[in-house]
């Protein structure tokens, strides 16, 4: 039996409208220690990982072990129904054929649906812990900037760190682009706040497309982590409330030079 | 049966193949291409845009794929071959028939490039007859030209006979298409041309020959002197020219392969018309063709149509080269000359082939394409880790390895990782982490796994699968409303014939009730005259209420029988089988454009016109309008 009530349903609807352009269907892996999603997008290319801890809901009970399987256009639909003050309340049966979903306003106008669910069989990637040669925090409408920016004139875009700071270059048919960031400590505001650490210089190639995907989760936080290390997938870090998560990964291209 | 076969698909839309069996079993190109049996497949009409390109049509595993699309018009045209990479490999590559298009990422033309690198034949200055300049005709997304070290194989979509607006364009484009093949096989190169090329060769490669000669009062030889079947038949070795042959095409090149392996047979169509479902009776034509140049007439072991297959308006055709063939006298492996020197020999594979045998033209290296790398490869699969870990909990049986998930994950991390020396440092950061992230993890997956063994957990295909017939469903929701916003129009009628009609019927029987006064009449009985029922029994039966305001009354019946007629299932009229006509619309210009109308609804038969007394479709004519007038005064 899964019971969890978000006070605020927008964080919901936020990070599944995030998530949903570039997953079909995955499972909302629910357990006592909250609700996880790990999923792959159709190419393979990027994976999507989320942990709504149960510090996030108020209050939280998963007795057992649930697999929720969600079509995310469906849900979507669902979602669209709350409002983003709403109280949103989730519950499932420990063998559920559907998903309950609870939204309540402040002037007691409930509204409730069912979401059918599916049998998803899906593949879960053990995600290594790994120290990273560069991790980079910025205002998220920052790189959402620049993702939209760079991706008038590219398909990719070589992601550079070094001690100087972090640029993001890219050269298309009509020419090319690059912006640059370094380091700056906004103390008023520290959400504006530019971090880089760097224990080794890096230098990766990604495409566009997927960014500008990610940058969908913009709403959910005011700022976001990157992380880059040779070798390794890409990660676009997204806080939620507490130390919950939204995590995108992303193949770095092939270098040409081989 | 051994041989490399090359078929030839005019799919009418390059997904179009996968809402029909046996395509939408699987829907992936690499199926398609199995049930096919084929090596070479060339497509036409793919209609689509670069923009529109998916991974499942560019990334086929085993496959690589050519492009043309249209510079201009989108989602028109479109030529597609893809070839399976553990039998061929072309060492050429171009899209166009006149060679003035560039290669991708350059500004130099496929005809200026340097010999080594070019296919060559391209039309020389004075060679082309027509007025319609060489990057008009290239642009529409027609041509594509692969070369083996065997031959150069034309892949390409000629443009259809559709109006005098266009018989420059399309006499220009097989002008171009007869030129280029006459120079590469004077170059000394054989060519297979394949594809949709929208003529006609002789009078047994359709049905329509009889109502042709009919309607324009012309005979099969006129028919035949078109210009377009004329140049055609020039090309063709046993093609049939009406007097002088034309200048520079003294000689015919090339072999029908199908008609070579199937010299007499009548109704060998490939193409039908859809919108008149003239396909169950084979009433058709055949335009798709495998052609091959007189030197490798013998290569062949077969060749034929496949009617039975469906997917588009058109069927497949193929054409299967021998294994082993002569050349000059040699017996040669034929994978040998499909690949680029040193990648077979003796039909053995010397080499695998790898990304760098990509040719520029290849549709893998468009960018978004390109350089790709799977995410799955960078992470350490888990799949298989919490079975293990589980047997191990559950039986610590001694083949399975002994540290249950920290060992693969630290061994995988130490991998990924490895460049970047902090990471790598010691041990501990891997014994480390099964306390973070990782666990987090497993915790999560190892219940999903359990279930996945108790539920069975469907595949996602077969979610998949269950899409489509919900569209279908939605559809067939969708169909019969919209059938009854139609008749809004007659709503506004009806009820004026409702109330005309009620009129005379309140007069006749006297018998009122309705929405409104059968309420307010109810509540006079119940206050006034206290015996409620047998009032209600006297209303109905006797019909002696008198009604308040004539005007006002509705008859209940007449009113469920004209909403009923509204809402109710349309009727029909039956055709000379007895069953339900089909209404069409009148698409034709003129006067009655716009009309709709009832005809049989079976296929067309095999005499292509409508028939009295046979199975097919018989000469029910029915104008809408007609009908529905009939219906109104029964």
């Amino acid at each position: 039996m899964l019971e969890a009530r978000l006070n605020q349903a927008q964080d919901l609807k936020k990070a599944v409208d995030a998530i949903k352009d570039l997953v079909q269907d995955c499972n909302f892996d629910c357990n006592d220690s909250g609700i996880a999603l790990q999923a792959m997008d159709n190419s393979h290319v990027a994976l999507v990982s989320m942990m709504m801890k149960a510090e996030m809901f108020s209050p939280y009970r998963c007795d057992r072990n649930i697999a929720l399987g969600v079509n995310l256009v469906s849900f979507t639909k669902v979602l669209r129904a709350a409002q983003n003050e709403d109280v949103l309340t989730l519950k499932a049966e420990d063998a559920p054929d559907s998903l309950n979903l609870v939204f309540e306003n402040s002037n007691d106008r409930i509204s409730e649906y069912d979401l059918k669910l599916m049998d998803i069989d899906q593949e879960h990637l053990g995600i290594p812990e790994t120290e990273y040669a560069a991790t980079i925090s910025m205002p998220s409408a920052e790189f959402k900037r620049i993702c939209t920016d760079l991706m008038a004139m590219s398909e990719s875009v070589t992601i550079e760190a070094n001690k100087d700071g972090v640029k993001f270059a890219c050269s298309g048919d009509i020419g090319n682009g690059s912006v640059t960031l370094r380091s700056n400590t906004n103390v008023e505001k520290p959400e504006l706040s530019i971090d880089i650490e760097l224990t080794e210089p890096v230098s990766l190639t990604f495409s566009l497309k997927y960014l500008v995907n990610f940058c969908k989760a913009q709403p959910l936080s005011s700022s976001v982590r990157i992380c880059l290390s040779n070798e390794v997938p890409l990660l676009v870090e997204y806080g939620l409330a507490g130390s919950s998560y939204l995590r995108f990964y992303l193949a770095p291209k092939i270098g040409d030079e081989e | 049966m051994g041989g490399i076969r090359i078929t030839s698909w005019n799919v009418n839309g390059i997904r179009n193949p996968f809402s029909y069996q046996p395509w939408r079993e699987k829907r992936t190109f690499e199926a398609m291409f199995d049930i096919l049996e084929a090596d070479i497949v060339v497509m036409q009409e793919t209609k689509i845009q670069r923009k529109d390109l998916q991974d499942d049509m560019v990334l086929v595993p085993g496959w690589d794929v050519y492009f043309s699309l249209p510079r201009h018009k989108k989602g028109y045209a479109g030529v597609a071959i893809y070839t399976r990479n553990s039998v061929c490999m072309p060492i050429r590559a171009e899209e166009g028939i006149t060679g003035v298009l560039c290669p991708p990422n350059s500004t130099t033309k496929f005809r200026d490039l340097p010999e080594d690198q070019q296919i060559g034949g391209y039309p020389q200055e004075g060679q082309l007859a027509g007025d319609v300049d060489e990057a008009t005709l290239d642009s529409e997304g027609r041509c594509v030209i692969l070369e083996f070290p065997a031959f150069v194989l034309i892949g390409t979509y000629c443009p259809a006979a559709r109006d005098e607006t266009r018989d420059d364009f399309r006499l220009g484009y097989m002008d171009a298409l007869d030129v280029r093949i006459r120079n590469l096989i004077a170059m000394g190169k054989r060519v297979i041309l394949t594809g949709d090329l929208n003529v006609i060769r002789s009078a047994i490669d359709t049905a329509h020959i009889p109502k042709q000669i009919r309607m324009d009062k012309t005979t099969v030889e006129e028919l035949f002197s078109d210009p377009p079947r004329r140049l055609f038949n020039h090309l063709l070795f046993e093609g049939w020219v009406r007097g002088q042959r034309d200048q520079n095409r003294e000689n015919p090149v090339l072999w029908d392969l199908g008609r070579l392996f199937h010299p007499t047979r009548e109704g060998m169509y490939t193409c039908w018309d859809m919108k008149r479902n003239s396909r169950p009776a084979n009433f058709g034509s055949r335009i798709d063709y495998v052609l091959c140049s007189d030197t490798m007439k013998d290569w062949f072991i077969d060749a034929n149509i496949q009617e039975g297959l469906m997917g588009s308006d058109h069927c497949p055709v193929f054409a299967t080269l021998r294994d082993m063939v002569q050349i000059d006298g040699k017996e040669v492996h034929t994978k040998d000359i499909l690949n680029p020197p040193g990648v077979f020999q003796d039909g053995n594979r010397l080499r695998d082939w790898t990304t760098k045998d990509l040719l520029p033209m290849s549709a893998k290296l468009i960018p978004e394409f390109n350089n790709r790398r799977s995410i799955k490869d960078m992470f350490f699969k888990k799949t298989a880790n919490p079975k293990s870990t589980s047997t191990s909990t559950s039986t610590p049986t001694p083949t399975s390895t002994p540290a249950p998930s920290g060992e693969p994950l630290g061994d995988s991390s130490k991998d990924l990782v490895g460049p970047t020396p902090s990471s790598t440092s010691d041990s501990s950061s891997q014994s480390g982490q099964p306390s973070s992230q990782p666990v987090s993890l497993t915790s999560v997956t190892s219940p999903r796994t359990s279930t996945s063994s108790s539920l069975k957990r469907t595949p996602s295909t077969v979610s998949n699968a269950n899409k489509p017939s919900k569209k279908v469903k939605a559809a067939l929701v969708k169909e019969p409303s919209a059938r009854g916003q139609s008749t809004l129009m007659g709503f506004f009628k009806s009820k004026a014939t409702a109330n005309s009609s009620a009129d005379t019927v309140v007069e006749d029987d006297q018998k009122p009730t309705g929405n409104l006064d059968g309420v307010s009449d109810t509540k006079n009985e119940t206050d006034m005259l206290g015996s409620q029922t047998a009032r209600v029994n006297d209303n109905e039966t006797k019909n002696t209420h008198p009604s308040a305001d004539p005007e006002k009354v509705f008859d209940p019946i007449q009113n469920k029988e004209s909403w009923s007629k509204i809402l109710g299932k349309r009727v029909v009229p039956k055709c000379e089988h007895g069953d339900d006509c089909v209404s069409l619309v009148t698409k034709k210009p003129g006067v009655n454009c716009g009309r709709s109308f009832f005809v049989c609804a079976r296929p067309i038969g095999p005499s292509g016109e409508k028939e009295k007394g046979t199975q097919w479709r018989c000469s029910t004519f029915i104008w809408s309008s007609d009908w529905n007038k009939s219906q109104q005064t029964t």
